[in-house]
């Protein structure tokens, strides 16, 4: 039950995006993707996804090699990407297969859970960016996924409801043990969330470091010690920014 | 002084204050039917006054008149079935090629180099242009009628449709993709929904088209169809008849879009517009 990553590259037009990216995850880890923009983030996640399947190096998932979009993987964008014709709740059930009474059964189950009971008729126009992210959450979520893929998911977010939509993943972990690969750029996030940091540096990027954070959870957004691992990882990173 | 004008002139400030305010609200229907009505009331007293030549320019009353005596004798019905009936046809065929064509080109990379260009070509042409071939090849009865109308409602429907699919968000597919749909289920359930709205302002579009065409088609010869009575007025030296017709036209053409526009708003409440505000 883990998720793999071998040697994996990928070439924009002659141009390396990732180099040799190798890591591999236990069961109900969460890892998170640090580095700066443009260092192959959201390209190492496309490849792990299966939505890109033009690189080199294999992705694989308990064992076996997969290099096509599976229904053991989730993926949470960076936008909530909601169908606007459909109501919240089919746009939660948008990937299930069952009979409609289950689906509805279903997704009215992971909209209580992400906050948004009562709004099942609503339509994605009719909703905030954090509730929007939520459906997305809900729509990920609802096809029990063994693996979360997540890119930035909060980044176009306020602070408070980042800050909620966070402790509702880390909620959601720990009742389904899903393993979760997030990106990242914001440093506290990934120190909130992650048991382990892998961070991405240079063009094209490469894995610069891996860095586990040794702290028990709940953690506390204030705490001396992640503090202490943001002071490491800034210094770690501003060799990759030349400052002009 | 200036101040106060130029906080008028703000929309804006309109809008934010019109719910609290109870100054008489004025439907919109009623201000833009005041100049209309005062027009048609200069119009019949010129008319009377004999101002107005009555062989060229007939009263408004009389032109009513036509119309009821028309309807009268039953003959008007057989003029409006027919032209409905024109119209219905050639929107119904030209609109199903386009949508037909209109998505394969718009799905196939292919299909687009294959088709479009010799679709490009036929566009240029003004399709009026086609009435002497089509008669020619179709005769005068209801066949080349119908087929210039259709030629007509295609190019807006087809192009919108082709328009519509291109544009549609990849974004979305992506989410498509993720859950594994194949590529039936993604246009079914992605691509289809997704360029609807697109669709839908093509066929308004062609339906405008075909209510032009069915004017060309009936005016190049017919025994029957409101086309045919304006004709019939140009002949017998009768204003009242072709103003009559103008006006069914006129009518016709607003309910027949305003159905379509019923439909639009039904099927596209899901639309975030700037218009429903
Ligand atoms: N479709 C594409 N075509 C060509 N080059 C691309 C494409 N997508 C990404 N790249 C390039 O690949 C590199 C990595 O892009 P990527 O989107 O993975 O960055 P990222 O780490 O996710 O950045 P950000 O934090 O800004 O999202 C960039 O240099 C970018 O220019
Ligand atoms: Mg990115």
């Amino acid at each position: 039950m883990s998720l793999q990553v071998r040697n994996v590259s990928k070439e924009f037009e002659n141009r390396k995006a990732i180099e040799n990216i190798s890591f591999s995850t236990e069961r109900g880890e969460i890892i998170g993707i640090l580095g700066t923009s443009g260092c192959g983030k959201s390209t190492l996640l496309r490849a792990v996804s299966g939505l890109d399947t033009s690189y080199s190096g294999d992705v694989l998932l308990d064992g076996h090699v997969c290099k096509h979009v599976d229904e053991r993987l989730g993926f949470i964008f960076q936008q909530p990407r909601l169908m606007p014709w459909l109501s919240v709740i089919d746009n939660v059930s948008f990937g299930l297969n069952d009979r409609k009474e289950e689906k509805q059964e279903k997704a009215g189950r992971y909209l209580d859970l992400v906050g948004l009971k009562g709004n099942e008729r609503d339509f994605p126009k009719q909703l905030s960016g954090g509730m929007a992210q939520r459906v997305a959450i809900a729509r990920a979520l609802v096809t029990s996924p063994e693996y979360l893929l997540l890119d930035e998911p909060f980044s176009a977010l306020d602070a408070f409801t980042k800050m909620k939509l966070q402790d509702l993943v880390l909620e959601i972990w720990e009742a389904y043990e899903t393993t979760i690969l997030l990106v990242t750029h914001d440093i506290e996030e990934a120190l909130y969330l992650c048991d382990r940091l892998i961070i991405l540096k240079g063009q094209p990027g490469t894995i610069d470091e891996e860095l586990f954070i040794d702290e028990p959870r709940p953690r506390s957004r204030g705490s001396a010690k992640l503090a202490a691992y943001k002071e490491h990882i800034l210094n770690r990173l501003e060799l990759t920014t030349p400052v002009n | 002084m200036a101040r106060q004008g130029h906080s008028e002139a703000l929309p804006l400030r309109r809008l934010v204050r019109a719910p609290n305010k109870k100054k008489l609200t004025v439907h919109p229907a009623i201000i833009g039917s005041i100049l209309p009505i005062l027009l048609l009331f200069i119009w019949e007293g010129l008319s009377r006054l004999d101002v107005l030549p009555t062989y060229l320019l007939p009263a408004p009353t009389v032109i009513v008149n036509t119309i009821i005596e028309l309807g009268a004798d039953g003959s008007l019905w057989g003029h409006i079935g027919i032209t409905l009936y024109r119209i219905f046809l050639g929107f119904l065929l030209g609109s199903g090629a386009a949508l037909l064509l209109g998505s394969v080109v718009g799905f196939y990379r292919k299909a687009e180099q294959f088709f479009d260009p010799i679709i490009q070509a036929f566009r240029s042409i003004p399709s009026l242009a086609w009435v002497p071939l089509f008669i020619l090849w179709m005769g005068i009865a209801e066949a080349s009628k119908v087929t210039l109308i259709a030629v007509g409602v295609f190019f807006p429907v087809y192009l919108n449709v082709v328009s519509g699919i291109l544009s549609v968000d990849r974004q979305l597919i992506e989410v498509g993709k993720m859950y594994g749909l194949s590529s039936f289920q993604l246009v079914k359930r992605i691509i289809l929904p997704a360029s609807l709205p697109s669709f839908l302002v093509g066929l308004r579009s062609g339906l405008g088209l075909g209510w032009m065409f069915v004017v060309a088609a009936e005016l190049m010869g017919a025994s029957q169809g409101l086309g045919y009575l304006l004709v019939l007025g140009q002949n017998t030296y009768s204003p009242e008849l072709i103003i009559a017709s103008i006006v069914l036209f006129a009518v016709l053409g607003k309910l027949t879009d305003a159905v379509l526009k019923k439909v639009e708003s039904k099927s596209l409440h899901w639309q975030d517009r700037m218009e429903q505000r």
